[in-house]
């Protein structure tokens, strides 16, 4: 083979080596056997929303208040509410601070019976500071509410302190829309006034489990 | 035009709707003590009953016509007959007897008895021999003494003892032509002590407390005399009324009612058995406890939850010292008729008749 003839070789064969290459890498680029296209289709999953800082809600609260126990803070001891398990209400405003942190004022109501079917009604205000833990697509809210309780029973009326522990599980339904279950501790510290005997202060327990809906707008 | 804020009109509503009236005892406190109330409802929760006694075996309340019931067993109903066709508002007994006063339409009235007050259908005198008796008062008894305060024809008042089917009027009191009502007396060791106006009177004499006061209540107990007022006052003496230590010093009782802040209209005074004190009834204000040897003497009963009876108008308290522990009969206008026992405190449970 003369020297022209071995380089004639060479070069047809890095030539055909090139082709062979270049052929190959067309083919695969060719998604001939591209995964994605074989893959069954899969419906999308449901949009999560990510809150920012001005994100507002309504929330609204239905449930049962249910007495729990008084405690005497002349010396600890414990009674029994003689109370009724009652009704319980409310309206709460958020605002978000971040997808994670809100804020939100609440107005609740509710009502237990006596056993002479008379009513002690509870009316609390209060400020609420949330933080809220997403898993997959729940949310969960751990808040804190402080403020006042207005109460009356046959004619007497008082404004309590107010501090209110809640934990809540929601599930969207839609963007705008969340539902869940709650559950919340009230705390109502009641002293007895100037003219009312000292040894009838009395700490307020009281526990309420409610539905929950938010609405997002 | 700007819209009226909606959610602040709503949310104010509901905080002046709670109202701060305090009341003496907190709100945790009086539901607490809210017990349940044995609510019979047989003479009707907003009866006027002015008064009761008890003969034998049954009460007997006055409340418009007699209603009786057995005082012991399970029986609760009240049946009920009359002494004479008119209102029947004011009974006693000598134990034997069953007196009432009743007034008549054209607002005279006339004072009754009968000696089978359990039967059916019970025979009844009418007791006349006070000539001049407009209408009767009051009757009380004190033991087996029996007496009634009534207004004369000529517009004077006077006290009557009654045994069996006469009546007499009190020695004396003729010529002291009384022109207020005597709206309580008392009886004990053979003297009469009552109230008439302004005025206290021990027998014939005069001794007033405090003068100005107008006098609604009198009791003779343990050697001790108590004349309360419609204002708030309640006076006690030890020597019969000579003196009275606190006419000077007396604290007024009062009571707050659409927030005006009012002397309580005291009623009657009764003594609580066993014990050294005395439930004063008031009309508006419930009843009062009466401790002379506490700091503050005068006390309003603590039992807010039962507003009814806290802010009743006690016309009348019943003691029956034949049970035991004594049961103790309030009687109301306007509330029914409440009882409830006491011994060392109020039982669990108080019955609305």
């Amino acid at each position: 083979m003369t020297r022209s003839e071995k380089e004639y070789d060479v070069t047809t064969g890095v030539k055909k080596t090139t082709m062979t290459v270049l052929a190959v890498l067309l083919f695969l680029q060719s998604g001939f056997l591209s995964a994605e296209e074989k893959k069954p289709a899969v419906p999308p999953r449901a949009g999560t929303v990510t809150h920012i800082l001005g994100d507002q809600s309504f929330i609204f609260e239905l449930g049962a208040l249910i007495p729990m126990f008084f405690v005497r803070f002349a010396d600890g001891a414990a009674e029994f509410t003689n109370l009724s398990i009652g009704p319980k209400a409310s309206i709460e405003y958020m605002n978000y601070l971040s997808n994670s942190v809100a804020l939100g004022v609440e107005l609740t109501g509710g009502f237990c019976f006596s056993p002479n079917f008379n009513i002690y009604w509870t009316l609390p205000i209060t400020a609420k500071i949330i933080y809220i833990i997403y898993i997959e697509r729940m949310q969960l809210f751990l808040d804190m509410g402080l403020g006042i309780n207005l109460q009356k029973f046959l004619e007497y009326g008082h404004v309590d302190l107010f501090a209110r522990p809640h934990v809540a599980f929601y599930f969207p339904i839609d963007p705008t829309l969340d539902l869940g279950i709650g559950v919340g501790y009230w705390f109502i510290p009641q002293f007895a006034t100037a003219d009312q005997p000292q040894d009838q202060s009395r700490l307020g327990n009281f526990l309420d489990i409610s539905l929950s809906l938010i609405y997002h707008f | 035009m700007k819209k009226p804020p909606v959610a602040a009109l709503l949310l104010s509503s509901a905080l002046l709707s709670f109202s701060c009236n305090e009341g003496s005892n907190t709100i945790f406190y009086n539901i607490i003590n809210d017990t349940a109330v044995s609510n019979l409802n047989q003479l009707g929760n907003y009866a006027n009953v002015p008064s009761m006694t008890k003969i034998g075996g049954s009460y007997y309340a006055a409340v418009g016509v007699i209603r009786r019931r057995a005082a012991s067993g399970s029986v609760t109903s009240w049946n009920s007959f009359t002494l004479a066709d008119g209102i029947h508002y004011t009974v006693a007994t000598d134990g034997t007897r069953l007196y009432g006063g009743v007034v008549f339409e054209n607002a005279s009235g006339g004072l009754y008895a009968t000696a089978d007050p359990e039967s059916s259908s019970p025979t009844v005198t009418q007791i006349t021999s006070l000539a001049d008796l407009k209408y009767v008062v009051k009757i009380k008894n004190f033991g087996s003494f029996v007496f009634a305060s009534y207004r004369k024809t000529d517009g004077t008042y006077s006290v009557c003892s009654i045994s069996g089917t006469s009546a007499t009027e009190e020695p004396g009191l003729d010529a002291l032509d009384l022109a207020d009502p005597i709206s309580d007396f008392s009886f004990s060791g053979g003297t009469l002590y009552f109230v008439s106006g302004q005025k206290v009177y021990r027998g014939t004499t005069e001794i007033t407390p405090a003068a100005g006061r107008a006098y609604t209540g009198i009791t003779y107990d343990s050697g001790r005399l108590m004349a309360a007022t419609n204002s708030g006052y309640i006076y006690y003496s030890g020597d019969n009324g000579n003196t009275w230590p606190n006419a000077s010093s007396a604290s007024q009782c009062t009571y707050t009612q659409n927030s005006r802040t009012i002397g309580v209209p005291f009623s009657e005074i009764v003594p609580v058995s066993s014990t050294t004190l005395y439930l004063a009834g008031s009309r508006g204000a419930g009843f009062w406890i009466i401790d002379w040897a506490a700091s503050t003497p005068i006390t309003r009963w603590n039992g807010s939850s039962y507003s009814e009876l806290y802010n009743g108008a006690i016309e009348h308290i019943h003691v029956d010292t034949d049970v035991s522990p004594a049961r103790y009969f309030f009687c109301t206008i306007g509330a029914g008729l409440w009882d409830n026992t006491y011994d060392a405190g109020w039982g669990g449970t108080w019955t609305r008749e």
